[in-house]
Order: structure tokens, then sequence, then C-alpha cells
């Protein structure tokens, strides 16, 4: 209960922020209440489930167990960094043509874990998909189809590859 | 096939578009001026007297606006049809997670803070945690009965007795199903507002009108004066069909005259929500020597919790629905609700259905073991068939069980797999029915209502008091609305749940809205084009016209006439602006249950069959490999929608069938409150999943369509234990399926007496 403020400075979807905030305040808790920015969800507050998922730096990371000041002088990518209504990312894409989601709670999530995996892996092959994404839980799809929703982002990011150089079908 | 536009299509879902964008808004996402917070202070014990509650701490902290407990809402126990449970414990607590008092404060901190201050004093009571623990009734759950039964009833259709005279194959067996956690990953949260006598309460359920009903009697409220509005949900699966975090927010939002919003940690929708009816059933069975099912026997016994929800009716479809796949001479049923020191237990995707398939698709097993014949021949024999009357009652139309067989055994190549099978390797095979809405929830009636709005600017809103909850309902009444004008079903606004502008509904239950809301769908569209066609005809001197391909087209020569948003717009116009209304009543011929669950409950019945392919270790480790899971809902309205909600429901069974636990232990305290502790299976566990679908065209459906969302929960625990006896002799008969109870029962096979356990 006590108001000890800490500054943080923070780039958050390529704007800088500079204020106070309670030293003990989540960055999940900092996004939606000091930024206002709902698209990133929560729900255990316990890092078991994903929802929560932000890019710190480009690293998938739960917000809710993250410290907004450990964000300190970072940069953090949110879902509402992506596309928008007149052009989505393609992951964004990919996630409405496989129909890779239902209630859509987990999805903001999901797609910015993806985003992790695509920017350091563009020809994930399966068993990479799945572990990269095993930190994000879904109730809905069953994740079939997210796992196609992944396979079709990471064939439209590559302009139709599906191959790596290295001959691995991904 | 008919010449359909948008109907079967893989439409994409109306309502994507908001949640890949992070746009979507859900219940915690609002946040209004002056708004208050509101936190609960839970019972830490499964049974106990409340010798001192004492708040007055908690009020004088600053920021505090109101503390309430059971004093403070005199029409508490007023909660529930049932009339045997109360939204905030009075007197006593019987089960962790009972709410004691509440608060609201100006934030969460302060509300935290101002819980911790409220002093309680128990007097900690004997507690009652187990089925069997509950019939002996040796400790009561509750002080005003004098044992710890909730409900009891039996039934028997024909002779059951000579039956089992005449048989000449016998199999028994007790099974165990435990409760489970529906597990939405949305937090249940309300936001109520209160002024001008007026509550509105921001929420998502799958009940609007019975929150509505709920809110009003313990408010104290006059039902008009209190309004349920829809947030996006983020899942239901059945647990939101009862709800008191809406309450809980609207009795603060009446006592502060503030709004307030009330979220549940995730904790709480652990101990505070309602889980799914733990049941514990023996069954026996007898057939004849050519595999012909004769009788069945059933003993039920349901774990309530420390209230009757809506587990009664749970129980009762447990005890009774899955009798309706195969044709029986005569079945028997005995069933047992009990009272314990847990969390009340309800609805979960399948309603009781799960419970029960479990039993009887692992006993058919056995007895097609013992009748040395294939499982899948005994069930296709003993099938029920379209246009037949089930044991009790139900009037089947559509029944493509037969096809689903043969289109599963396809997939996984049964017959070859089966004779040649790898060792370590197995196969199972388990059916199911399940209704395609039904009667449930208002006995006065069984049908849907919908209205439908054209406007000048050739908007068409539906407005339906269902609910969306992730399955994709608003997408299928898009799809029917621009299948019926030749529009783009993205051009089509879906209200669905707001107490003020949608007709009344019983809710989103028993895979209700793709047979009972799409039909009533049609007749609102059938009644909008009407009045858009006489309109156009009278007014703009046309002659007849039809609709066609989202034109106004002339109706003898098919001519091109007018775009159908200049006709709207020209007609509205000549009408004084007045849009068109469409009211679409559909009203199932079914018959209400009699006394003993003897009905015809709903329009019609969805059927399936669920195979799995496992691989057993030696050591006890084992794989589900493949699941097949194939459908007889009728038409398919969305492809990829209808096959998300396969592979989802799929994956929730495999989850109970393999790894999830809310496991109580023997004080009532149940010991997975946390996701990593319960375990919902993450993309790790997903097997190979192929759903398919066998297209039978329902005379009662809308275009033929049944429903789908429960049906692929159901029967998989079964298709799974079943293929793990395939692989390694051991019948398991209660769930999760773990390595450890694998290996123990491979070492007590070899009679070695355990001494090796593994940990």
């Amino acid at each position: 209960m006590e108001d000890r403020t800490i500054c943080l400075r923070i780039n958050i979807n390529g704007i800088d922020y500079r204020e106070d905030i309670p030293s003990d305040i989540t960055l999940l808790d900092y996004l939606r209440k000091y930024r206002q920015l709902m698209g990133t969800k929560k729900n255990c507050g316990a890092g078991e489930c994903g929802t929560c998922t932000v890019l710190l730096d480009g690293r998938a990371v739960y917000s809710c167990i993250t410290l907004a000041i450990q964000a300190y002088g970072k940069k953090v990518e949110t879902i509402e960094s992506l596309g928008d209504e007149e052009s989505l990312h393609p992951i964004q894409q990919a996630y409405l043509d496989a129909g890779a989601l239902q209630c859509g709670y987990c999805t903001p999530g999901m797609i910015m874990t993806t985003k992790e995996l695509l920017d350091n892996n563009p020809y994930p092959q399966d068993r990479e998909i799945r572990e990269a994404l095993a930190g994000n839980i879904c109730r809905c799809t069953g994740y079939r189809q997210i796992i196609e929703a992944v396979k079709l982002a990471a064939r439209k990011m590559s302009g139709g590859k599906t191959e790596r150089d290295d001959g691995h079908e991904c | 096939m008919e010449d359909l536009h948008v109907i079967g299509k893989s439409v994409r879902r109306v309502d994507a578009l908001a949640k890949v964008l992070g746009k979507a808004v859900y219940s915690d996402d609002l946040v209004l001026p002056h708004m208050l917070y509101g936190k609960a202070l839970h019972s830490s014990y499964p049974h106990a007297r409340i010798l001192k509650l004492d708040v007055s701490k908690a009020k004088e902290l600053s920021g505090v606006h109101a503390v309430l407990t059971a004093e403070d809402a005199p029409n508490n126990k007023k909660y529930h049809r049932t009339g045997d449970t109360w939204v905030l414990a009075d007197g006593e607590v019987r089960f962790i997670g009972d709410i004691v008092a509440i608060v609201a404060a100006k934030n969460e901190e302060i509300a935290e803070e101002a819980i911790r201050l409220i002093e309680v004093e128990y007097q900690p009571l004997p507690v009652v945690a187990y089925i069997k623990e509950a019939l002996t009734a040796d400790n009561l759950t509750r002080n005003d009965k004098s044992d710890n039964i909730a409900m009891s009833f039996n039934v028997s259709r024909g002779d059951v007795e000579s039956d089992f005279e005449k048989a000449e194959v016998f199999v028994t067996h007790r099974y165990i199903f435990p409760s489970l956690h529906q597990l939405h990953l949305e937090p249940n949260s309300a936001t109520a507002v209160y002024g001008l006598g007026k509550l509105t309460v921001y929420c998502g359920s799958q009940v609007w009108f019975r929150t509505r009903h709920e809110l009003a009697k313990i408010t104290g409220l006059e039902e008009e004066n209190v309004i349920v509005k829809a947030m996006e949900i983020g899942g239901a699966f059945g647990a939101r069909n009862e709800q008191i975090v809406p309450i809980l927010a609207g009795l603060l939002a009446v006592a502060t005259k503030r709004p307030v919003k009330f979220t549940n940690s995730r904790l709480e929708e652990f101990l505070a929500t309602r889980p799914s009816v733990g049941m514990e059933i023996e069954l026996s069975m007898a057939a004849d020597r050519d595999g012909r099912l004769l009788s069945k026997k059933a003993k039920v016994f349901a774990d309530f919790g420390a209230f009757t929800s809506d587990s009664d009716a749970v129980l009762g479809i447990a005890s009774l629905r899955a009798d309706n796949n195969y044709n029986f001479r005569s079945v028997y049923v005995e069933s047992v609700g009990l009272y314990t020191n847990h969390t009340p237990t309800s609805a979960y995707r399948g309603f009781g259905n799960p419970q029960m398939h479990f039993a009887l698709e692992s006993l058919i097993d056995e007895l097609a073991g013992k009748l040395e014949m294939d499982p899948t021949l005994v069930r296709s024999k003993n099938f029920i068939k379209p246009n037949q009357t089930g044991i009790h009652g139900y009037q089947v139309t559509s029944c493509g069980l037969e096809e689903c067989m043969a289109k599963a055994k396809e997939l996984i190549n049964w017959d070859e797999r089966i004779k040649n099978k790898p060792p370590g390797k197995g196969l199972g095979v388990a059916a199911l029915v399940h209704v395609s809405s039904s009667r449930a929830g208002e006995p006065e009636f069984a049908g849907s209502c919908s209205m439908l709005r054209l406007d000048s600017n050739r908007k068409f809103t539906v407005f339906v008091g269902e609910c969306e909850m992730g399955q994709g309902a608003c997408t299928v009444m898009a799809q029917i609305v621009a299948e019926e004008f030749g529009i783009s079903p993205q051009d089509v606004t879906v209200v669905m749940g707001d107490t003020d502008l949608t007709p009344f509904s019983t809710g989103t239950h028993g895979s209700k809205l793709a047979t009972n809301l799409g039909n009533s769908m049609l007749f609102a569209c059938k009644e909008v084009k009407e009045k858009l066609t006489k309109c156009i005809r009278e007014h703009l001197g046309t002659g007849p016209v039809d609709i066609k391909d989202g034109n106004i087209v002339g109706s003898y020569t098919g001519e091109f006439l007018m775009t159908l948003a200049e006709g709207v717009e020209r007609a509205c116009y000549a009408n004084s602006g007045c849009p068109f209304i469409g009211l679409g009543i559909f009203e199932p011929k079914t018959v209400m249950g009699d006394r003993t669950g003897y009905g015809h409950i709903a329009p019609t019945y969805s059927f399936g069959i669920q195979m799995a392919e496992v691989t057993v270790l030696e050591n006890g480790h084992y794989t589900i490999d493949k699941l097949i899971s194939v459908h007889d809902i009728g038409r398919v309205i969305n492809q990829q929608m209808a096959l998300g909600q396969v592979y989802g429901g799929v994956m929730q069974a495999v989850g109970c069938t393999s790894m999830e636990d809310l496991s109580v232990n023997k004080e009532g305290i149940y010991q997975a409150n946390t996701l990593l502790e319960y375990k919902p299976p993450t993309i790790l566990e997903m097997p190979e999943l192929f759903g398919g679908f066998v297209e039978t065209i329902d005379p009662y459906g809308p275009y033929g369509a049944k429903g789908i969302a429960e049906c692929p929960n159901i029967s998989v625990a079964p298709a799974v234990t079943n293929a793990i006896y395939n692989a390694c002799g051991l019948r398991f008969d209660d769930i999760p399926v773990t390595p450890i109870k694998i290996h123990q029962k491979m070492i007590e096979a070899k009679g070695n007496k355990g001494k090796e356990s593994p940990r």
C-alpha cells in the first residue's frame, strides 16, 4: 500500500513514454491501466496461460509476471502494433484465413508468440511450431487450425517459399 | 446438392477481424468514469460455522465504499430456481470458495486490503469430501437436513428382470468420471451501473435473461429495471449457465450507486464458479450370444457439491440420454444426487452425457471382448435407425451412425489395423448421441425467436437472445440471412444478448442454436422478404418481384430491376422510413419429458463416432497418436467452423481423459487451483486430429442442419481407454488415465504387489 513510485522509460509500439509508476506494477497492468492497451489479455496472472504475451525487445514474455520496470529502456510490442483494419499483418490474416480462433481470448497472445517465432525462424517445422506455442493455452480450437495458421503465415511472410535454404520442408 | 450461396462454405467468422486485431471488448476491458472495484472474501474452510464476522475495520478503510455480507442482502437465499443455495454465506460456509463478504473500493489494492481487514472466526465442522462419505450420512453437509441426498429417482422401461434372465452374456463394472473445470480462458467479469432506479450489468453469459432474473431477485429490483448487456465472451462451455459474478457486481453497484467492476482471479475461477458434476456409475448389461443388447441396469451417484445448481438436470441427462444410441429392450436406472462440501457443480459441454457415455461405451467394449466380436460390429448391430423412436421417447429423424462408423473405420483403416496390430499399439471406438437443441431451461416452451430488421441503408441487423461465446453462432446467423438475401455474411450485424433489445431466450445450451435459432432466423428472413417485395410491388409499380443474388428481379421474367440496396432504400422511403422487421418463431414439435424423463425433448438429434489410436509403452507411458471424430450433424453450415468445434471439443476431452484433475483431498480441498496443477492440454499434447461429417439432411433442421457444439466432447474418453485396453490388455474405469496408473496396473497384473511403484 505504500506509494513507492519509480520512473519508467519505455517504448511501446514505437512511441516513447516516460512516467512515474508504482514500483510493483506488472507490465500487463501497466499496459492495460496506464496505456489503455486492452488488446493484451489478463487471465492466470502467474505465467501459465500465455494470454498476456507481448514482445520485449523481440522476445515473447508473459507480461503478467514481468514487472513494468523490467522493461525499462526496452521496446514493447503488443497486438495493437500489428496491422489495422485496412492492412492486416500477415499473421493476423493467416489466423483469419485458417479459422484459428473461436472465443478470441488467447488470440492476441498467440499471435504475438507466432510473431516471435516467425521473426526468428521463417520456415518452422511442425515440431518447432509446437514448441514455440507450448506456453499459450487455447481451450477452444484444439490447436490444429492454429498450426495451420502459423504455417500459412510463414508462407505469406516468405513470399510463398516453403523450404528453407537447407532444403528442410516447413 | 441445391444451389446454396454461402451455406456450407467456410465463411470467415464475422467476429474474427476484431479478435485478431485485439479490438474485441471483453468484460474486463470496460472502464467507466468513477468506477469502483469489487473483491470477495471466500471461505477458507470446506465446512464451518461462522462464529464471528466483523467488517468494521474494512468499512473504515479510506477508499472503501461498501462492505456487504449476507445480512445486507435480504434476498440472498432466493438465488437459483432450486432455492437451496445462496450468493453470500449465511451463518456457515459449505465449501472453500463460499463467499463470506464482498467489498467495493476505489481501486483493486484498497479492495484487497479491505478484504484482509475483515475478521472472521470459524468453528470447523465435519467435512463430506467424497460420494461414498456422503452416502453414509455419518457427517452432514448441511444442518437443515438429516442426510446428504439432494435428489434421487429411478426410471424403468421394459422388463429388465426378464431380459436379464433371458440373456446369455453379462458384463458389469463401476466407473468414475471426475468433476472437471470448464476452463474458459476469460475469467468471469461484470461491470454494474446503478442509477435512476435502473441496474445495467455488462458481462458475458450463456443465459442473459436468467441472469437478469437472478439479478432482479437478489437486488430486490423489478425485472423491468434490470438490463443485462453482452460483452465479448472468452469461452463458456456450460460454465456461464450460472454465474455469481454479475450478481456480486450488481449488489455492490446498488449499494454504492457507482459503477462497480468485479473480475474473478484465476483462483476464484477454480474455487467459486461451477465445475462439472463428478459421477460414479455402476453399470450392468445383458446381451444375447449374437451380440444383441437386451438390457441395461445403472446406478448413478452424482456429486452436486454444496448446493444443487443445474446438477439435478445434469444428472437427469446422464441417467437417460446415452441409452438412445442403441436398441435396448429394457433399461433401469437409479440415480442419486449428493451434497458434499465441494464447490457446487453444474453444466459442462455435454451436460452429463460424457459421464454416462464413458461408462456405457467402456462396458460395450468389454461385452465385445466377451463375445469375441469386433467392437465396431457389436455397436453397429444395435444402433438406433433413422425414423425410429428411442427407448426414452426420442423420435429420431435423420441418423447417420452407420455412415459415421464406416467413415471413421476408413479414416483409421480399422479392419486392416485391428488384425495386424504392432505390439503396444491399440485402437478404440465409441459412439455418441446428443440433442440438437433441447427443452431444458424453460419447460414452458421449446423454441427460439429471432428478430431481423432491414433498414433503409440496406443494413441487416439480427436481434436474438442467445449468445456468442466463441462457438460461431453470430456467423451462422449471418450466413443464414446472407443466404436468404444473396448478400455477404459480413454485411449482417448480429446483436446477441441485450435484454432490452432482443427477444427473450432461455439462452445458449443443448447445442440448440443451429437448429432452433437457425429455423427461427429463416422465418424472420421470410417475413422481411415478403414485406419488402410487397412494398416494392405496391409502391414502385414493378409488378411482382423476387430477391435473387442481392438484386430485385421480376418474378416472372427473372429480369434485373434494381439492386437490393436501391430497392430497400426506395421501399423504405415510400413507407415513411419504416424499416422492414421480421419476427421468426420456431416451435419444434417436441414433447417435454414426463416424470420418468420419457419424452421427445429435441427437434432432432446428433450422432457421432470417436476413434482413437494409442501407443502404450512397457513403463506405462502412453501417447494418444490419432483421434478420428466423425459426426452426423445434418447439413454442415460452415465447414471450417464445424471442424473447429470438433478439434476443440475433442481436445477438451483429451484433457479429461489423460491429464485434467481437480483432485479433492479428504479435507475437501481442491488440490488443483492453478492451470499448472489442473493441466489442460497444451499444443504439445495434440495428437493427429481428424474431423469428418456425414451430412444427413435432417427434415427439421434449417437447410437440414443439426447441432454440433457439445458432441465432440462426448465419448472421446472411452475411445481412448478402449484403445489402451486394446494395446495392453488393461481396462481403466476411472479417468484421467495417467502413466502411473497404467504402470501400477501393469505391476498388479504381473502379480507383483507394487514394491517398485515409480515416482
